[in-house]
């Protein structure tokens, strides 16, 4: 076999392609994994949870060996009026113990890492590599085309896991072009505290940790939401705005970090903070709107790349679900290997197994989601109406307490007639209830 | 009968080493830990030193202009210094070495400069060439060691190969003030190449970056240099690092106030030490400008690499 011919060409080492070569080469198949960054990791970003299960049955207690700042033991949901909040704060002593439900990881540490396991399995990983388009011989993809000189490299399968935009795809002929309304945009922001002041702020003892994701008015009337994650030593602190948002409301998300920095709830947990980093990216949260087909003759298409992000409302799952399907992509690849198929039909079974694990079945039983999250008044109307409902419930001023069904009414009658909130109401019970 | 004495063949190849020196990337601040005073690890990248890649690329250019055997590319160091040879075979080099051994790790410059010595004395180059200078400043001594160590001639402050031949260099060094000389080298000699500035010239192509990332990478350390732990590891080091601190900020000299100024604004210039509030700039343009705006002040800051 020649220097630029493989087994399997997997382009992009995220969790999505770094899995699929981990499993690939440990069984022995001659793999390469293309990344166009520095080194892996280099220019990924994300919140910073990583949902770790799947991953614990490829590298059985990954957490002792991977670079993982925090476990996640606590989860807080919060409603975010303009100077008020609400939140429902989950503490879990199971979250706490082995197998952890999750982890905080930083993706320039942590994807370096994971690469290297492929490594050390045989993968022979290329950085500052940019693939830009496939080759095709009749139905057939049979290699890709790197921007480098004699740039060919041939394989049996590509399989693509270059994020979000993935051009890998759309040069396939497998997806369409993208419309704003399918795109959140994520800035984040990490932010290293002084001394001792992380524990003391959020109650945390040694290794423990917590995810705060906020629901409500972002900037101004942005439609989105904000996270809040602890590290070993900093906070990683970001916005999400819907992209179409962004457009119609001519503001800027940077704009919005800023103001949802200063927020009365928020800005006291940053106190004395120093600045360390800035990261964006573009998350795609049309859920099974907007997934591609998944293959052809010789491809598979994984990970954010292939638009498996689970986005349900009170979920936003990514990185799991790329190692899940990076994990199925490499199963069918060897059974194509074993049957010595690599033809579009062969290569169906990937869409099929994906179709029976949590991966797709998760995105299709959160769909009713998506709806939800473009109603405006989820992040208009009802987190305000939650924090003014309570406030008022709570002012002890010398009038009394009213019964909470008429004052909610009263505060509705303001915002929401009561046929729109019973609508809401059915809309979210479709979306997150049955 | 008599036999016709075999004709032997002269080779007057010259086999060019290059020290390859991996080093934290510091055109970029280094951001301290909570405490304020060890670096970030995280924010400590670590890089190729750009001299040497330029002294690489110096090597490369001969291998096709004068009378080269092959250019060889030599690393001292762990995992990083593999990637960095392996990059330097994806440029061109011939062949690669690694230097490193655990007992390396905590070895001082001299002990370091001993193990890249005993490497040389082994691939006998006629030059071995690398940067004139180092990121890291420690660094830059480095070459001077091995030199020493290997009872070569140490030329720094090379501005230009001139003629490369067996047995003799010619090269153009950098003196004060702008001046230059040309030197004549009697090899075997460490030429120091000052870096150019240019941006790379040699950028692999595929299937020499693929190959560079499949083979393997030769290694050697102490025991197969001849050397002892005890004589060039830690145990042998006679200089240890116990801290390293962040830098503090740069204290501009405190400019004499105007006099023509209120008594209270010369009081605050003075006690300021020259120190300026960083102001913010809203800039203002088409999006073409605003780019080229963004990137001179990312490039002035410097925040990235550009």
């Amino acid at each position: 076999m020649s220097s630029n011919t493989f087994d399997v060409i997997i382009v992009g080492a995220g969790p999505a392609g770094t899995t699929a070569a981990l499993i690939l080469a440990r069984k022995g198949l001659k793999v390469i994994l293309i990344e166009r960054g520095e080194f892996p990791g280099a220019k990924n970003m994300f919140g910073g949870a990583l949902f770790g299960r799947v991953l614990d049955e490829i590298i059985p207690e990954y957490w002792a060996k991977a670079p993982v700042e925090r476990f996640i033991n606590r989860k807080i949901i919060t409603l975010l009026a303009e100077d008020s909040a609400v939140s429902l704060d989950f503490n879990s002593a199971a979250f706490k113990q082995a197998p952890y439900n999750g982890f905080v990881v930083m993706r320039t540490r942590f994807d370096r890492w994971y690469a290297v396991e492929a490594v050390k399995a045989g993968a022979v990983l290329l950085t500052q590599t940019t693939v830009d388009d496939v080759i095709r011989e009749g139905n057939q993809v049979v290699g890709v085309v790197a921007r480098r000189a004699q740039g060919e490299l041939r394989a049996k399968v590509v399989i693509a896991a270059d994020g979000a935009l993935s051009f890998l795809a759309q040069k396939a002929g497998l997806r369409k072009d993208f419309t704003p309304e399918q795109f959140s945009l994520g800035v984040k922001e990490v932010i290293q505290l002084p001394p001792g002041a992380l524990e003391e702020r959020f109650g945390l003892t040694g290794d423990e940790g917590l995810s705060n994701e906020y629901l409500g008015r972002m900037g101004d009337g942005l439609h989105g939401g904000a996270f809040l994650y602890t590290n070993k030593d900093s906070l990683s602190i970001g916005v999400v705005a819907q992209a179409h948002s962004l457009k119609e409301k001519q503001v800027t998300i940077y704009d919005a970090l800023e103001k949802f920095k200063r927020h009365p709830a928020v800005a006291p947990l940053l106190e004395g903070g120093r600045f360390l980093e800035y990261s964006a990216h573009l998350i795609p949260e049309a859920g099974a709107n907007m997934i591609p087909r998944l293959y052809t003759g010789g491809m598979l298409v994984t990970g954010n790349a292939a638009g498996l992000v689970l986005v349900g409302g009170v979920f936003l799952e990514g990185v799991n679900c790329a190692i899940a399907s990076g994990r199925i992509a490499a199963e069918t690849v060897l059974q194509a290997f074993e049957k010595g198929i690599f033809d579009k039909r062969a290569m169906a079974e990937y869409e099929a197994r994906l179709k029976a694990s949590f991966v797709l079945r998760d995105i299709n039983r959160y769909k009713s989601a998506i709806p939800l999250l473009m109603n405006k008044r989820l992040y208009e109307v009802y987190p305000s109406f939650a924090c003014r409902t309570l406030e008022n419930w709570f002012t002890v001023d010398g009038t009394g307490h009213p019964k909470l069904a008429g004052m909610v009414k009263g505060l509705l009658g303001e915002d929401v007639g009561l046929w729109q909130l019973a609508g809401d109401g059915y809309q979210m019970g479709r979306a997150l209830l049955w | 009968m008599t036999r016709k004495p075999k004709q032997r063949k002269v080779v007057n190849k010259l086999n060019i080493v290059v020290l390859i020196r991996n080093t934290v990337d510091c055109r970029v601040p280094l951001l301290p830990d909570m405490y304020g005073e060890q670096p970030l690890p995280e924010a400590m990248a670590s890089i190729i030193n750009p001299a040497d890649w330029f002294a690489l690329e110096q090597g490369l250019d001969l291998r096709g202009q004068q009378d080269v055997h092959r250019v060889m590319a030599m690393s001292l160091g762990g995992k990083d210094a593999e990637e960095a040879l392996r990059w330097c075979l994806a440029a061109g080099a011939q062949r690669v070495l690694r230097i490193w051994d655990k007992a390396l790790e905590e070895a001082d410059l001299l002990g370091r400069g001993k193990a890249l010595a005993a490497a040389l004395a082994r691939s006998k180059p006629e030059l071995v060439l690398c940067g004139d200078g180092c990121l890291d400043q420690i660094n830059s001594a480095l070459p001077g060691v091995v030199a020493a160590a290997a009872g070569m001639a140490y030329v720094p402050g090379v501005t230009k190969l001139e003629k490369v031949e067996a047995g003799k260099a010619i090269v153009i060094r950098r003196l004060e003030k702008g001046k230059r000389e040309r030197v004549i080298i009697r090899l075997p000699a460490l030429v120091a190449i000052e870096d150019g500035g240019s941006a790379p010239a040699y950028y692999a192509d595929l299937p020499g970056a693929v190959t560079a990332f499949t083979v393997a990478v030769p290694c050697k350390g102490l025991a197969c240099l001849g050397l002892s732990a005890e004589r060039v590891g830690s145990r042998g080091a006679k200089v240890h690092n116990t801290l390293l601190r962040v830098a503090r900020p740069v204290v501009t000299r405190p400019v004499t106030p105007d006099p023509g100024l209120p008594a209270e604004q010369r009081l605050r210039k003075i006690l300021s030490g020259g120190i300026v509030r960083k102001q913010g700039e809203v800039i203002t343009g088409s999006a073409e400008q605003l780019a080229d705006k963004i990137v001179e002040f990312l490039r002035k800051e410097p925040v990235v690499r550009l």
